[in-house]
């Protein structure tokens, strides 16, 4: 689970793959509020699952994700 | 404002991200928002003006803040999530204004308030944001005071606007700063003035085609040609903070073209009239008849507002405003209707389809 979300942050936020565990929301251009909602759509759909709004608003970084993406499987 | 602060806008926001991916990065008919003209009076007399505003038309019809509810609801269920307040001068009223606010249940929806920012002063600012506006849209022609002023139609216009966009970054709400663009303005000083201006300060640039609507009815040449087009492409990958409704917000290389907007965006006149989009002046309901659903459905069954069209139809789409805009007396109080446009479109049909057989046969 964890490169494919790699893949996912490196992706949406447009940073290479070695730097998705050092940003943050905000932290890079990318990473606004358009790119959290295109992120998490993402996760939605690699995974299948739908995430809750709860859930939505903690993720900031990508070892949060992890946590999140972990109660949903 | 973050969109993750109203959870129904993030969901609905994401639901139309969803769609778009799957229809190949195109708005297809995807309902996303409402353009609606509460009145039509202002304090300006701007020359460009859509609504004819300046000729005093139908400046005393004010729109129940309980309809707009109604609205509001019929909206929310066909997932629309953003909502623009505009006029007229929106601000001109503020008793109203707030009582409208109220009655959208702006937690719902992305709201913005388009004003010319003349009543603008940072109490009014923090006030918008308590009632949940989310963005505030202020035009600019030139920064140039007199040249604005002139084109507005009152001194002072120009600075009361630009400082109208502080009061609204120091209240939270995002700064758009609108610039409309035509053929004779595109690739000017004042332009790039505007942009590096609004780049500067941190604001977000809606560009607004320029339409031969209103009181520019009939004024095809000020429109968009292919190498404007082109060039505000090249400015949106410049500057990065350039938004279109037309473009799709979700390209980062800021190249992919969402297509035209006609009926995705409802436009709604203070007489209750539904609109293809604020400037293409073709009645495709009425919200005291018909319903929004019913109203969108209708709007799509003319073949111009359903398909794809990579040019606005009323700025960019020459052939598009000589043949449905150019219709003399037509205006957003006097519209055409779409029922008519589709009864010719399914005639000219019958028609191809009869001199097609013939020729077979």
């Amino acid at each position: 689970m964890e490169n494919e979300l790699k893949k996912i942050f490196a992706n949406v936020f447009e940073v290479g793959i070695d730097e998705v565990e050092n940003i943050e929301y905000q932290s890079v251009e990318a990473w606004d509020s358009i790119g959290h909602m295109m992120m998490i759509s993402e996760v939605e759909s690699e995974f299948n699952i739908s995430i809750e709004m709860d859930d939505v608003i903690v993720i900031s970084n990508l070892k949060e994700c992890i946590e999140v993406v972990s109660k949903y499987l | 404002m973050a969109l993750i602060d109203k959870p129904e806008v993030f969901r609905k926001f994401k639901d139309f991200f969803n769609y778009v991916q799957k229809n190949n990065g195109r708005i297809g008919l995807k309902q996303r928002g409402i353009d609606i003209n509460v009145n039509n009076a202002c304090n300006l007399r701007c020359e460009h003006c859509f609504t004819n505003s300046p000729k005093g038309e139908f400046i005393k019809e004010w729109m129940d803040p309980k309809v707009i509810a109604r609205i509001a609801d019929e909206a929310h269920e066909l997932g629309i999530f953003e909502w623009d307040l505009q006029g007229g001068e929106p601000l001109l009223r503020k008793k109203y204004l707030w009582d409208v606010l109220k009655a959208i249940r702006t937690e719902r929806f992305y709201m913005y308030v388009t004003t010319n920012g003349y009543y603008l002063n940072q109490e009014t600012a923090n006030k918008l944001a308590d009632h949940g506006v989310d963005r505030v849209s202020v035009s600019i022609d030139s920064m140039d005071p007199e040249k604005h002023d002139n084109f507005r139609g009152r001194k002072s216009s120009w600075e009361r606007a630009l400082k109208s966009l502080e009061y609204v970054q120091n209240a939270g709400i995002d700064p758009f700063l609108n610039i409309t663009v035509g053929h004779y303005n595109a690739k000017s000083e004042d332009i790039k003035l505007l942009l590096e201006y609004s780049k500067d300060h941190k604001y977000t640039t809606l560009l607004n085609v320029a339409t031969p609507a209103g009181m520019w009815s009939n004024l095809t040449d000020i429109m968009c040609d292919d190498d404007d087009r082109a060039y505000l492409i090249e400015m949106r990958k410049k500057y990065k903070n350039i938004l279109r409704n037309l473009w799709n917000p979700f390209d980062r290389k800021n190249e992919a073209v969402l297509g035209c907007n006609t009926v995705n965006r409802l436009y709604i006149t203070p007489l209750g009239d539904v609109l293809a989009c604020p400037y293409v002046h073709i009645k495709i309901g009425n919200i005291h008849k018909n319903s929004l659903h019913e109203i969108s459905k209708k709007g799509f069954e003319f073949s111009k507002f359903r398909n794809y069209s990579e040019k606005c139809l009323a700025g960019e789409d020459t052939h598009f405003a000589k043949k449905y805009m150019s219709i003399p007396g037509t205006s957003i109080f006097n519209p055409v209707d779409v029922n008519t446009l589709i009864a010719q479109e399914s005639s000219s049909i019958a028609i191809d389809t009869h001199l097609s057989t013939e020729t077979i046969s």
